[in-house]
This record gives structure tokens, C-alpha cells and sequence, in this order.
């Protein structure tokens, strides 16, 4: 009897067959052990994975005897037995996390499985081996009616309930189910071509072998079903993949050495001892160097495929840094999320900034920031403990919250309180690794939170004050235009006020002197005929001469004081010789002075020329020295004296007479408007109270000062001071 | 020796009877017009050696008058004195550039001062 020698091929399939259960059973296992589905998935993949190194030895003994091969076809059925019932049992619980199937029908099913495991090993399904044509024709025995019962109507079932599930689906879950129909019919059809089709028309075993590479389409739709798309992330694949080789290989041997092993119990295959030490040992050294041999894979692969994995007390101490130097929110929000989405290869990332329970702005890196406002995230605070705990796309209940995490892509959520007040919900999207959180990422991200939790806050606080103080100086901007508006308007006001008022006065005063100058010009006109008049008419002429003339000085005075208050007194200020100005004054009163027997002295220290207005300084010295006439007593003394001050480029005016003097209580006020001393024997002066102030005005307005000192009875002293002409420029018309 | 003519153009009666008296007084014979558009014909017509005009007056004022009679051909050339009561420095400043020879305050001087000016201005 010969029997082919197993194929290079064979091996070759058989190993990635083998490889493929494993990672996919693990990978799927390891996303949420505690779900019943991933737990009969992972059977399910040790099973197809028993069946694929079993099969092999059915086609090629060991050793190559006929009992051998009967044993190893035995062994086939066994292991066959427990696929259909478990295939079952997976599509019923699919995407639960709990067994779904009645206890009875479980029981039932158990029965099954072992009832035809049992029956496989004896001779009940396979009585005994022939060679007819060289080719190996189990008999087939009573029993085999049990693996019929089995195998077949176990999968037609899963196959009807599978469909029926699907029909019912909605949504995702009908997309899940969809795929695991896919991966069921291509891989049955698929087997049955290989062997049924090829053993019955093409008269081959050809495709026998090639059988239990097939399910490896089941197992990988089934996988891609349960974890969706983030399963084939290619990258990780790939990344993984040789460490994970090497590892898996050695899980397959090991189990393949196990099943030899407890076979050998039954059937006594020769081995090779000192082969078996060997590979015992490699084993022990695979498993002992694996950890850090997948370590260094890992780390090599990652270096590779990404920057490497993040350093939890690194990456804590940047983001603390960046915290600390960051207060603008949006700002913080993005450099943290950048950060940590590129360190911990999270696809998006997302701070739901909380304020008085609703979600006031979202800082987005890679999520659609309106779709997040979302009041079901605002109540995950409900749902929380109150510390900071995190929400996990994969153990979350099915229910609205996880309807809303489906929705939006994330998988995972860390609400933030500080101080038992919500701040923000940390958002994060899935690995790009396809890898779930793992514990170690979530206890990163909540000892994160707790700091981002302060930092948000502070970042509010500082905006808020920010904000403020925008408004405030906005306010006080307003405020300040308003004001400035209000004060021109009002300062408009005042000044058209103070021009109609002038314009009044001016008008006034004009209409004021067209009758004084018809009376003082009719008086003139009798002056010559007077004296033809009795002497009592001539005296009455002669008051009314003085009052007129009074009358003048006075509507002179007030037009004076209306220009000066509208700002309209021009000063024509230049260079000129104070003497002749002087002389020409004490000419024009020399008949008063005559009059009253005064006697005046004068003295003038020779002088540069001054800088003065002709007419306004002679108009100020005519009130000087009229004041001094007229309040003087008969036969009195006026003192004048001009000197230039010894420091200063200015000159001293200064007029001293022997009056009735101003009383001391009334000082004060000798250069207000129409303010009279009163002083005792000046009754009969008339006097219009504007003198002295248009005095100090017009040398004010020259760039002098006036000063006085008065003893009652005694007499008064005036004195003023103008600058001389000689240093600087000097305006020639200076307008105040 | 023939009288020389001054024309008077003042709007107060009161003013103008005063001014006669003493213009007359002095020697120059006098006409009258108690407004600026008389003012400007009898000026046209009589062709006057001298004008004392009035600033502030109703109707046509001192400087329209004195504006038209700057323009005419005929009456360019005849001696304009300003005789007001307004002290405003740029009226005053505005008449002098529109051609008068002087200006008078009224207030200011009395009557013999003022005819003692007129007389020197015109050249008696």
C-alpha cells in the first residue's frame, strides 16, 4: 500500500489556514473577551483550526498503514462533529453578548456533539478502510446517520436561521449579518465543490486537501462581521503580522504537538526522540523569548508604521506643558488634541467645552464639530458615577447612547467634571490601529482628563475675563463718545448762546450810540450860542454835556466787554516807544488835572521799545490815570514812574495818588465788572464800574500782569508790567 | 471860489440835521439821501466832491452802497469817508479795501473834530 507524501503545498496552506484561525479567533476574542459571541467565535477558530491539522493525516497517515488512516478519518469526523452545532449555537448568539439559545436546545445540542464524537471514534460511522482502486474507501457504518444528522442539518439550520435573522435585521445589524451569510454560502459552496463536485465528477481527491483552507472565508467574514471595518485596518495587519507570525506559529505547533501527542495514545506514531527534545525545546525557547521577541517586533513595526508607541509619563508631562503655557480654549483644545491623536494613533478627537449642563463649543480634530453638539452626550453626566469615569463604545448597553456613538464614530467618551461641576466631554474616535482602548489608555486618558478638566476651566475663566474686559472698554468707549458728543453739542450750544448774546450786546450798544451822538453833537452845535444863555441854563447844559459823555464811556465799556467775551478784542501787539504814548494820555486829561489843582510827577528811566497794542495801552493808561484824577482830592499829588525790571525783559509801569483810597474789606473785588468802591467822598464820581476791569483785560491780553495796594484815605497805587521788545519774536497780531 | 459838495447818505434824520448844520457851517454845500439806492443816484447826478456814507443802514447798506459806487464809471472817482457807528475792526477793514479814503468813528470825535478831518481829507 502506498500513500502519497504530504505536499510542501499542503504544509504551506495548512500553516497560514492555521495562523489565520488563531489571529482572527484572538483578535476578535481580545476586543471584549466577556462577549459570548467573540468566546464561540474563538471555539469556532480552534475548531476549523483542530480540523485543519487533522485532516492532513487522514490523507497522509502516520503511520502510513490503513489502520492509521482509518484512525485519522475517525479523527476527522470527530473533530467535524463539534463544527455544525457550534456554527449553530454562533449564528444564534451572533452580536449578543449573552447565550441566546434555550437551555433545553442546548442541552440538545450538547447530546449531538457528543453523541457523534463518541460514534466517530468507534466503529459506528466508519466500520473499516478499503483500497479498491489504490484510492482509500471508508466503509461506511450504521451510525453514520448521526453525522448526517449532524454536520449537515447544523448548517442548513444555522444557514435558515442566519437568513431569517437577516430578513429581520435592521441596519447595521443587517449589514453584520449580511457578511456572515456571504462568508457561509461562499465557503460552503466552495467545499462543496472542492470535494462533493471534484471527488464525484472529476473522479479527484484533488480538492480534498484543499477543504479545510475554506473555512478560513467563513472565519474571516464571520470576524469582519463582528468588529465591522475597523477589523481589516489594513496597517495593523501588516504591522502585526510578523511578530504575530511568530507567535502564532508557535501557538499552532504547540497545539498541533498536543493533538499528535493525545492521538499517540491510541496509535502508536513513531517519532523521532531526540526530534521531539528539539522541538520541545525550541518551543520553550520560542515561548520564553516571545514576550520580548514581540516586544521588539512591535517596537520595530510601530517605528515603522507609525512614530512608535507613546510613552505614558511622556506624553502626560507635554500635555502638561502645553496646558500650562496655553490659555486661549481653542487653542489648548487643538494642540492637546493634535497631540494626542498623533502619540496615541486615535483617529479624531474632540473637547465638548460644557457650561450649565449643555454644550457650549466643540474643538474638533477630525470629527464633524456641529454634528457633536448633541444633547445625548450632554447626558452621559447623568450616567456617570461622578468621578471621572469613561464610556466605552463596546460596552456600552445597546440604547440611544450607543446609537449616538455608532452615529457619530466614537468610541470612546471621558466626561470631565471639576469640583463636581461638568466641564467638557473628552470624545475620542477609534484607533487607527483597529486595536480597541486598552486598559492602559484609559487610565492614561483619565488621569488626563482630571488635569484638561483644570485647564478648560482656567481657559474659561481667562476668556470670560477677556470677554469682560471687551465689554467693559467697549462701555467705556461709548460712554466716552457719548460724553464728547454731548459736550460738543453742548459746548456748541453755550457758544452760539455767548454769540447771540454778544451779538445782542454789539447791536445794543450801536443802537445806544446813535442817539448819545446826536445829543453830545446838537450840544456841541450850542456851545458857541451858550453864552448868550443865563448862567443856570449853562450849568444844566454843562450836566447835561457830562452825562452824555458819560453815557458814551459807559456803551463804550460794555462794547468793549462784549468783544472781549466773544473772544473779539483783537491785539495788535508790535514794537513801540511808551513815552509819546504816555504824553499823549496825560494831554487828552490835562484840563481835568488843571481842574482839580492835581500836581503830577513823573518819572521815566529810559527804555527799549515795548511790546504793546498802541491804542489798547492807551486805552488802559486813560483809565489809570483818569481813576487817579477823578478820585483824587483837590490839589492832590499823582506819582508816575517807569523803570525796566532788572532781570526780566520787561518793564514796570506804576501811578501813585493821594485819593480817598479803597477800603481794605473791598479790595478784592476792584477788578470785577461794574464793581464800585464807594469809598467815602467819592459820591459825586461818576463811574461806570468797567474801568479797571477792561484795564487788567487789555493788559492781560498783552502779555502783562496788574497789580494794586491801596490805604483809605491815603491813596491807591497801580502798577503793570509789559515785556519789552527786544528778546525773541514777537507776534504783531496776537488774537486771544 | 464854488462850494464844495459833500453828499450825505445817512438813514436817521435826527443824525443827517445835525451833520448839515455843521458841514454848512463849515463852508460845503450839502445834499441828502436818507437811503443807499437815493444815495447812488443823487451821486450819479450831482457828481458830489466828497460822499459820507453810513455802514449800517436799512434796506441797501453801507457797503453795497459803496461797492456800486466803486463800479459805476461816473462815480469811481468820487472821495468816499465812512462816518459810522460801527467799530468792528474787519468792517472797518473791509470798507478801506473797498476804496474809502478814511473811516470815522462817530462816538469817537466830536462834531469839529470830525468836520476838521473831512475838510483835510477833501482838501478845502
Amino acid at each position: 500500500m502506498e500513500f502519497t507524501r504530504i505536499s510542501n503545498l499542503e504544509i504551506a496552506l495548512g500553516i497560514l489556514a492555521l495562523v489565520s484561525y488563531f489571529y482572527l479567533g484572538f483578535s476578535v476574542y481580545l476586543r471584549d473577551p466577556k462577549s459570548w459571541t467573540n468566546r464561540l467565535f474563538i471555539i469556532f477558530a480552534f475548531v476549523l483550526g483542530a480540523y485543519t491539522i487533522v485532516n492532513p493525516f487522514s490523507l497522509h497517515p502516520v503511520p502510513p498503514t490503513p489502520e492509521s488512516q482509518l484512525f485519522w478519518i475517525r479523527m476527522v469526523i470527530f473533530v467535524a462533529s463539534f463544527i455544525g452545532p457550534i456554527l449553530f449555537l454562533l449564528v444564534h448568539t451572533f452580536s449578543q453578548k449573552e447565550i441566546t439559545l434555550r437551555k433545553k436546545y442546548l442541552f440538545l445540542i450538547f447530546a449531538v456533539i457528543l453523541a457523534n464524537a463518541l460514534a466517530s471514534l468507534t466503529p459506528l460511522i466508519f466500520e473499516s478502510i478499503a483500497y479498491p482502486q489504490g484510492e482509500p474507501v471508508p466503509k461506511v457504518g450504521r451510525g453514520f446517520l448521526i453525522f448526517v444528522l449532524n454536520f449537515p442539518v447544523m448548517v442548513s439550520l444555522s444557514f435558515g436561521l442566519l437568513v431569517r435573522k437577516h430578513f429581520r435585521a435592521v441596519k447595521e445589524e443587517k449589514t453584520k449579518l449580511f457578511y456572515f451569510l456571504i462568508g457561509i454560502v461562499a465557503t460552503f459552496s466552495l467545499m462543496v465543490f472542492l470535494t462533493v463536485v471534484s471527488v464525484a465528477i472529476f473522479k479527484t481527491p484533488i480538492g480534498v486537501f484543499l477543504g479545510p483552507i475554506t473555512p478560513v472565508i467563513l472565519v474571516s467574514f464571520i470576524a469582519y462581521a463582528i468588529v465591522k471595518h475597523k477589523f481589516l485596518d489594513i496597517q495593523p495587519i501588516i504591522a502585526r503580522a510578523v511578530s504575530f507570525l511568530f507567535a502564532l506559529i508557535l501557538f499552532a505547533a504547540i497545539y498541533a504537538a498536543l493533538i499528535v501527542l493525545a492521538v499517540r495514545q491510541f496509535i502508536p506514531i513513531p517519532l523521532n526522540t531526540s526530534a521531539l527534545i528539539l522541538l520541545f525545546a525550541l518551543m520553550l525557547a520560542g515561548i520564553l523569548s516571545f514576550q520580548p521577541l514581540e516586544r521588539g517586533m512591535r517596537k520595530i513595526t510601530d517605528k515603522f508604521f507609525f512614530k512608535g508607541e507613546y510613552d505614558k509619563d511622556e506624553l502626560l508631562a507635554h500635555l502638561t506643558r502645553i496646558m500650562a503655557e496655553t490659555i486661549d480654549l481653542g487653542e489648548l483644545a487643538q494642540k492637546i488634541l493634535q497631540v494626542l491623536t498623533a502619540e496615541m494613533k486615535i483617529s479624531k478627537g474632540a473637547f465638548l467645552v460644557v457650561d450649565h449642563h449643555s454644550i457650549i463649543a466643540v474643538e474638533e480634530v477630525g470629527f464633524s464639530g456641529s454634528r457633536l453638539q448633541t444633547p445625548e452626550l450632554e447626558r452621559l453626566y447623568h450616567k456617570d458615577s461622578g468621578s471621572i469615569s469613561s464610556f466605552i463604545f463596546e460596552e456600552l448597553e445597546e440604547g440611544e447612547i450607543k446609537n449616538v456613538f455608532r452615529r457619530l464614530d466614537i468610541a470612546l467618551a471621558v466626561p470631565v467634571r471639576v469640583e463636581k461641576i461638568e466641564v467638557a466631554v473628552l470624545v475620542f474616535g477609534p484607533k487607527r490601529t483597529g486595536e480597541r482602548y486598552h486598559s492602559r489608555d484609559i487610565e492614561f486618558l483619565q488621569v488626563l482628563a482630571a488635569e484638561v478638566g483644570i485647564a478648560i476651566q482656567n481657559a474659561k475663566s481667562f476668556s470670560e475675563i477677556k470677554k469682560f474686559s471687551k465689554e467693559l472698554e467697549k462701555r467705556v468707549d461709548e460712554r466716552t463718545a457719548e460724553l464728547q458728543e454731548t459736550q460738543e453739542r453742548e459746548l456748541a450750544k453755550a457758544k452760539e448762546v455767548v454769540r447771540l448774546k454778544d451779538e445782542f450786546v454789539f447791536l445794543a450798544a450801536h443802537e445806544l450810540r446813535t442817539p448819545v451822538t446826536a445829543i453830545r453833537g446838537f450840544l456841541e452845535l450850542t456851545e458857541e450860542s451858550q453864552k448868550k444863555f443865563p448862567r443856570d441854563i449853562q450849568n444844566n447844559l454843562t450836566a447835561i454835556a457830562q452825562a452824555s459823555e458819560h453815557l458814551n464811556q459807559l456803551i463804550n465799556d460794555l462794547l468793549e466787554i462784549a468783544r472781549s467775551e466773544g473772544g473779539v478784542t483783537i491785539v495788535n501787539v508790535g514794537p513801540c516807544q511808551f513815552e509819546p504814548i504816555l504824553r499823549e494820555v496825560l494831554e487828552e486829561t490835562v484840563a481835568l488835572i488843571r481842574q482839580k489843582n492835581i500836581v503830577v510827577k513823573i518819572d521815566i528811566k529810559p527804555l527799549p521799545p515795548v511790546l504793546c497794542d498802541p491804542a489798547k495801552l492807551k486805552e488802559a493808561l486813560l483809565n489809570l490815570l483818569g481813576n487817579a484824577i477823578k478820585y483824587n482830592k483837590d490839589g492832590g499829588i499823582i506819582d508816575i514812574s517807569v523803570w525796566r525790571h532788572p532781570e526780566e525783559p520787561r518793564f514796570i509801569f506804576e501811578i501813585r495818588d493821594t485819593g480817598y483810597g479803597i477800603p481794605k474789606d473791598r479790595q478784592a473785588h476792584i477788578f470785577q465788572k461794574f464793581f464800585r468802591a464807594g469809598t467815602k467822598g467819592t459820591g459825586d464820581v461818576l463811574g461806570t464800574g468797567l474801568g479797571l476791569f477792561i484795564t487788567r483785560m487789555l493788559i492781560e491780553k498783552m502779555g502783562g500782569a496788574i497789580t494794586f495796594s491801596s490805604v483809605e484815605q491815603e491813596g491807591s497805587t497801580f502798577a503793570f508790567t509789559l515785556p519789552l521788545a527786544e528778546e525773541g519774536t514777537h507776534a504783531t497780531r496776537a488774537k486771544s | 471860489m464854488k462850494k464844495k459838495l459833500l453828499l450825505l447818505i445817512e438813514d436817521n434824520p435826527l443824525l443827517t440835521g445835525m451833520y448839515e448844520t455843521a458841514f454848512v457851517k463849515a463852508g460845503f454845500e450839502v445834499a441828502f439821501a436818507h437811503d443807499g439806492e437815493l444815495g447812488l443816484s443823487l451821486a450819479k447826478d450831482k457828481k458830489p466832491d466828497g460822499i459820507i456814507l453810513d455802514l449800517l443802514m436799512p434796506g441797501m447798506n453801507g457797503f453795497a452802497v459803496l461797492e456800486r459806487l466803486k463800479k459805476d464809471r461816473i462815480t469811481k472817482g468820487i472821495k468816499v469817508i465812512v462816518l459810522t457807528v460801527v467799530t468792528k475792526q474787519e468792517d472797518l477793514e473791509r470798507a478801506k479795501k473797498l476804496g474809502v479814503v478814511d473811516c470815522l468813528i462817530k462816538p469817537e470825535l466830536t462834531l469839529a473834530e470830525i468836520v476838521k478831518r473831512v475838510v483835510a481829507l477833501l482838501g478845502f
